[in-house]
Parts: structure tokens; C-alpha cells; sequence
């Protein structure tokens, strides 16, 4: 009997099972089914609970990499954005000032009778900064030797050397803080007079200024009458100290040129009329 | 009692996954019947009494929660487990094609016995109307069955499930 009980086990559970479920199809949810329903849906609602919080939680992740993608690939753009924007901000500051540089030479006073001739300073030799530079314009151009060439520092000529050098369309220049660079000069307001010596340096010497000379720090100092370059009345710099002089007689004092030689772009060179030549 | 919890998180995931993912996976309104497939893997892999037993409790979980006629799920899911369980040892479930006709087969006979019991037990409310969901629905199942099976498997083995 126990043996028999045991090989029909599964067939008196599909029984057994049957009838409860029928007894499930007849009742309908009346009484006691529908009281039964409720509860075994109360106890298998987390199951539902946990599969909607599954799934809210596959979507909020795939939203977070979605814009965590998106948010990088914005970050890149924006990124290029910037740089393209940084590069066109240095163009703009750098034509900005050209701009303001040119427009300074457009007013250049044409009151010495010469021909002006702008020219770009195309070489600079780092071991030779404060000797010479190259400029682009030449023979073709009418520049000949010893045309004075000048810089526009606010609105105003200040002196910057001399031609030394004629190509067909260059030109090499001395500038005057070259040691060879020797130009006369007047110290404002009391025009005395002085010789102006360049030191292969940043600074130029005003020298021969007599010892009662009531020059003073801050003075400005000009080319003199007896320049056979420049003409007179352009700016040399400013006194910014009392140098040691070699003799007793004189002494000397240490000019800051105009011309600022750490940025030298557009030039000018005073190109002389026939006659003048 | 491993055994035990085993088939508890069976039917919890069966449920979870029933009726909160599956619905994103469904095509035109057609949607894979996910506890009927699993159900024909245990039935044939466990024998006809963990078949129907699970049957039973996973009908009822899906009559509770469902609208369908009270008890339809129940009654047909136990007795698909049962008749499914007798076929056990004595049906190559291994076999790709045989999974695939015991699946279109037993979908097949689940729609018929729904409609049959509609027909006796609530004539008067929706019952089953022929279009093309009854028709798509036992092909879903049926290319979804390898996948169920393959993964039951790794599932039993991974359980160390002893096979009758």
C-alpha cells in the first residue's frame, strides 16, 4: 500500500491540485476567494514592487550613461569651442594693436619734408638685440645709406637708428643702442646740448653735459641741430639716472630710449628728397 | 534546505520577471509567456510532481495578480506541468527542435484550455478572440524556449539539481 502511495504520489497531487482549482473556477470572487485573493496579492506584491524598482533602476542607469556620454562629448566641444575662441582672442588683441600701431603712423606729421616709408622689422639677431635689425624695404623702395629710421611711440616719432646697409629690398639698420651709434642731442627744457652713445644694452649714455648742467632726472632729450642723420627734435628717451663720468670735466647721465627695443614691429625711414640726398 | 530556497527564488524571479520585464519585450502587443516556457523546462527536467506543484503556485501568483478568470492560470499551468512531467527521460530536452515543438505545442494547447474554461466557467465575461496575438504568442515562446532552456540548465547545474 506505502509503495503504491509512493508511485502515484505525483498523481494524487495533479488530484488533489485539480480540485482545488476547480473549487477556485466555481467560486468566483465571492466570500472567502476574493478575501483570499487579496491577501495572497498583499504577499506577492513585493515581488511586483521589486520588479518595477528593477526596472526604474536599468532606466535611471542607462539615463545616467547616456548623459554621462553626452556630457563628455559636450565637454569635448565645448572644449575645441574654447581653444578656437582663445586662439581668435590672441588674433584679435594682436591686430588690435596692430591696428592702433599703423593707425599711428597714418598720422605721422609730415612737417620734416621727407618721404616716409613704413617697413616691417623682419630679423632680429638674438646675440646682436640691442645692435642692429633687418627691415623689409630697400634700394627698390628708395632707402638709401644713412636714412635716419624712427618708431611711433604714443602718437610721436622717437629715434631708432640709422641704415647702415642697402639691399635691393632690405635694409640693415643700426639702432642707436649699439656701441658704433653716436648721435648729438638736447636735453629739454634748457636745451643743453650732449652726445648720446649707445651701450649694446637697454640703456643709452648722454655724455659731454657740463658739471653745472641743471639736467635733471626725467628730463626728456632730443636729436640736437648738429645731427647730419636725424632731423631735429625727435625723441631720444628720458634721464633715469647720473652715471660715473670718465673725466672731470663733463659728466654724464643715463638715458631710457623711447623706442621700447623688446617690441620693434612697424618702422619708419625718413627718405630725403633729391636735394636733400 | 538549499533545495527549498532554490525554488522559492525560482518562483519569486519567474513572477519578477513575468510580469515587471517581460512587457519590454513585447512586439505589436505580443509579449512571451516566460513562466510557461520555464515551466515546461522544470516539468521535464524535475518529473510531473515538482511540475505541477510549481505550475499550481505560479498560475495562482498570475491569477492573484492578473484579471483573468479566477483559477484559469492555476488549472492549466498544474496540468500542463503534470502531463509535461511525464514526459520526463522520455523526452530529449536537450534537443534545440524538441524544445521548440514541446513549446509551440503545449502554447498551443494553453490557449485552447483558456478558452475552453471561459467558455464553462464565465461564459458571460472576455473571453478569447482570435486574432493575430493568439497566433504570434505560441511563436514567441517558441523562439525564446532556447534561451529559457539554456539558461535553466546553467541555473540546475550551478544548484546541482539532481535529475530524475
Amino acid at each position: 500500500m506505502e509503495d503504491f502511495l509512493t508511485r502515484r504520489r505525483s498523481s494524487f497531487t495533479f488530484l488533489f491540485l485539480t480540485a482545488i482549482n476547480i473549487a477556485l473556477l466555481t467560486a468566483h470572487l465571492t466570500g472567502y476567494v476574493g478575501t483570499i485573493k487579496d491577501l495572497l496579492y498583499y504577499v506577492l506584491f513585493p515581488a511586483q514592487d521589486v520588479s518595477a524598482r528593477i526596472v526604474r533602476s536599468g532606466q535611471k542607469f542607462s539615463q545616467n550613461v547616456s548623459e554621462v556620454i553626452n556630457v563628455h562629448q559636450e565637454n569635448a566641444k565645448l572644449k575645441k569651442m574654447l581653444e578656437k575662441y582663445a586662439y581668435l582672442e590672441t588674433e584679435y588683441r594682436r591686430f588690435f594693436e596692430e591696428n592702433e600701431r599703423l593707425r599711428n603712423l597714418v598720422n605721422f606729421p609730415k612737417y620734416w619734408e621727407r618721404k616716409q616709408v613704413a617697413a616691417n622689422v623682419i630679423t632680429r639677431e638674438p646675440q646682436s638685440w640691442f645692435q642692429w635689425v633687418i627691415i623689409d624695404k630697400g634700394a627698390d623702395d628708395g632707402i638709401y645709406l644713412d636714412v635716419p629710421v624712427v618708431a611711433w611711440v604714443r602718437n610721436s616719432p622717437a629715434v631708432l637708428g640709422r641704415v647702415a646697409e642697402v639691399y635691393q629690398n632690405s635694409s640693415k639698420v643700426v639702432l642707436i643702442t649699439n656701441a658704433l651709434s653716436a648721435t648729438p642731442a638736447q636735453v629739454k627744457p634748457h636745451n643743453e646740448d650732449g652726445l648720446v652713445q649707445g651701450q649694446n644694452s637697454q640703456y643709452l649714455v648722454l655724455d659731454y653735459l657740463l658739471p653745472e648742467s641743471r639736467v635733471l632726472v626725467g628730463n626728456e632729450v632730443y636729436t640736437g641741430t648738429l645731427s647730419s642723420v636725424f632731423p631735429p627734435g625727435v625723441l631720444i628717451g628720458k634721464i633715469s639716472d647720473f652715471a660715473p663720468s670718465e673725466s672731470d670735466e663733463f659728466k654724464s647721465a643715463v638715458i631710457r630710449p623711447a623706442v621700447n627695443f623688446s617690441s620693434l614691429r612697424e618702422v619708419v625711414a625718413l627718405v630725403g628728397t633729391r636735394q636733400q640726398r | 534546505m538549499n533545495v527549498i530556497l532554490a525554488y522559492f527564488s525560482v518562483f519569486i524571479c519567474g513572477i519578477v520577471l513575468q510580469f515587471g520585464i517581460v512587457r519590454y519585450f513585447s512586439l505589436y502587443g505580443v509579449a512571451p509567456d516566460v513562466l510557461l516556457v520555464s515551466l515546461i523546462f522544470i516539468s521535464l527536467v524535475k518529473g510531473p510532481l515538482t511540475g505541477q506543484l510549481m505550475g499550481f503556485f505560479w498560475g495562482l501568483a498570475w491569477d492573484v495578480i492578473g484579471i483573468d478568470l479566477f483559477g484559469s492560470h492555476a488549472f492549466l499551468y498544474t496540468t500542463i506541468g503534470y502531463f509535461t512531467g511525464l514526459l520526463s527521460h522520455k523526452w530529449n530536452e536537450s534537443k534545440l527542435s524538441s524544445q521548440m515543438i514541446l513549446t509551440f505545442t503545449v502554447s498551443l494547447f494553453f490557449l485552447a484550455g483558456r478558452h475552453f474554461l471561459y467558455k464553462i466557467f464565465a461564459p458571460s465575461e472576455f473571453g478569447l478572440h482570435l486574432n493575430y496575438i493568439l497566433i504570434l504568442q505560441p511563436v514567441y515562446n517558441t523562439v525564446i524556449a532556447p534561451l529559457v532552456f539554456l539558461a535553466g540548465g546553467i541555473f540546475a547545474s550551478r544548484v546541482r539539481f539532481e535529475q530524475k
